[in-house]
């Protein structure tokens, strides 16, 4: 039941990306984007810090909420620095609402399942996210400097993505 | 309301006196100690202080130097006299950085960069007093000055390859974590030779061989950890927070 919960919505926050890879975005919508998929996986490591029981959870979900903390004071310094206002739109929004759906989903699991839970979520998460920087946000930024921070991070996103899948192997 | 002359300098005195008194209070209560974190207030009254207090003829200088390519050489201008507090990037969060009083700014910010280039060139040939930035109008050249100028400019936008120090006598080897991966990501070296890593990443890396036989700890944002390799022989090593970054140090 729970499995077929965070499944759905994975599914749910899919959608939208999936459908943004069709239309264009413009920089400030990918600044608003990148913001908020940061601070998404910040709110959920927040939660593993404190509610993980397993260490390796523990761990994982701290070191989430640094590494996206350090992209996001990168990202906003830049904006700023380009003077763009980062514009809400409808992709920024469905990972907002997915981001607290998962938050709520999470609050309701203990133990093991919600380790289990948390890692599925961050392994369909940055996979999500780095489909989204290949079909959608690196090709689609304008400025270079905001271009060369997405490639600059993109990497990041791989090595998290692995390091999840590796810890939700050690789990079973 | 008739306020004579002289009662009016009383209100001023009055004022002044308020204002020793609260200042000597603050002091009092914290002291000259180091270990706090200004406030924004604090902060920014200091910052602007220091930007006009710079007069007008230095601060509307002009650099002398032509070409696009004198922040190169500002480069090992910097790492040799500014980046023990600085960071080699010029983004200040190194080891002593961010405990000085005040902390050392990030050179890369807009407050540092709507600083003019004579402004800065002010600040680094006269320093600023209580703060940790020394002087150096009588221990480097003009020319010297003026390079190390276009350095700071050019932090916003440095890249890991402009960090790596051009071959020399006293050049160490110089690895930087950019990107989620180590550049040059092989690199060999003589036995007691000074290996430099640095990492230009916004969040920590670290330096862990495969074997044991090193580990940096974990290294903040421009952090840097120099190390010594001793051992020969090849020692793979990656960063134990980020799977797949991985690279060989040989050591001959």
């Amino acid at each position: 039941m729970r499995r077929t919960t965070t499944l759905f919505i994975v599914t749910a926050l899919m959608l939208p990306v999936a459908a943004l890879s069709a239309q264009a975005v413009n920089d400030a919508q990918i600044a608003a984007i990148v913001v908020t998929a940061n601070q998404v996986d910040i709110d959920a490591g927040k939660v593993a810090e404190s509610s993980a029981s397993d260490p390796q959870v523990k761990a994982f979900g701290k070191q989430m909420v640094t590494d996206h903390t350090g992209v996001n004071k990168q990202a906003t310094d830049l904006v700023t620095k380009l003077g763009v206002t980062p514009e809400d739109n409808a992709t920024a929004q469905s990972l907002k609402s997915g981001g607290a759906e998962n938050v709520k989903n999470l609050s309701g699991l203990k133990g093991a399942a919600f380790d289990r839970a948390y890692i599925e979520h961050e392994v369909a998460y940055h996979q999500q996210v780095l489909d989204a920087l290949d079909k959608t946000l690196i090709p689609g930024a304008k400025n270079a400097e905001l271009k060369a921070l997405l490639v600059k991070v993109r990497p990041a996103f791989v090595a998290h993505l692995e390091h999840a899948k590796m810890v939700q192997k050690s789990l079973k | 309301m008739g306020i004579r002359p002289g009662r009016g300098m009383f209100v001023v005195l009055g004022v002044l006196a308020l204002v020793v008194v609260l200042a000597v209070l603050a002091l009092l209560r914290t002291g000259l100690s180091a270990d706090r974190t200004p406030g924004r207030v604090e902060t920014l009254a200091a910052r602007n202080l220091v930007r006009l207090s710079i007069p007008t003829a230095e601060a509307s200088r002009r650099s002398p130097l032509n070409g696009s390519e004198a922040w190169r050489q500002g480069t090992d201008l910097f790492r040799n006299h500014c980046a023990l507090c600085h960071g080699a990037a010029g983004r200040g969060a190194t080891a002593i950085g961010p405990h000085m009083y005040p902390p050392v700014p990030d050179l890369a910010s807009p407050e540092i960069q709507r600083f003019s280039d004579g402004a800065l060139f002010a600040v680094v040939s006269h320093g600023v007093s209580w703060t940790g930035m020394p002087a150096f109008g009588r221990s480097l050249g003009e020319s010297d000055r003026w390079k190390l100028v276009a350095f700071v400019r050019r932090t916003p936008s440095l890249t890991a390859a402009d960090l790596i120090p051009r071959d020399g006598p006293n050049a160490s080897t110089r690895i930087v974590m950019d990107g989620t991966s180590f550049h040059p990501d092989e690199a060999t070296v003589d036995s007691g030779a000074v290996v430099l890593w640095a990492n230009l990443d916004p969040f920590p890396h670290n330096v862990t061989s495969e074997s044991g036989n090193f580990h940096s700890g974990d290294l903040a944002p421009d952090g840097t950890w120099v190390f010594r390799p001793t051992e020969r022989g090849t020692f793979e090593y990656h960063c134990s927070l980020h799977p797949g970054m991985k690279a060989v140090l040989r050591v001959r």
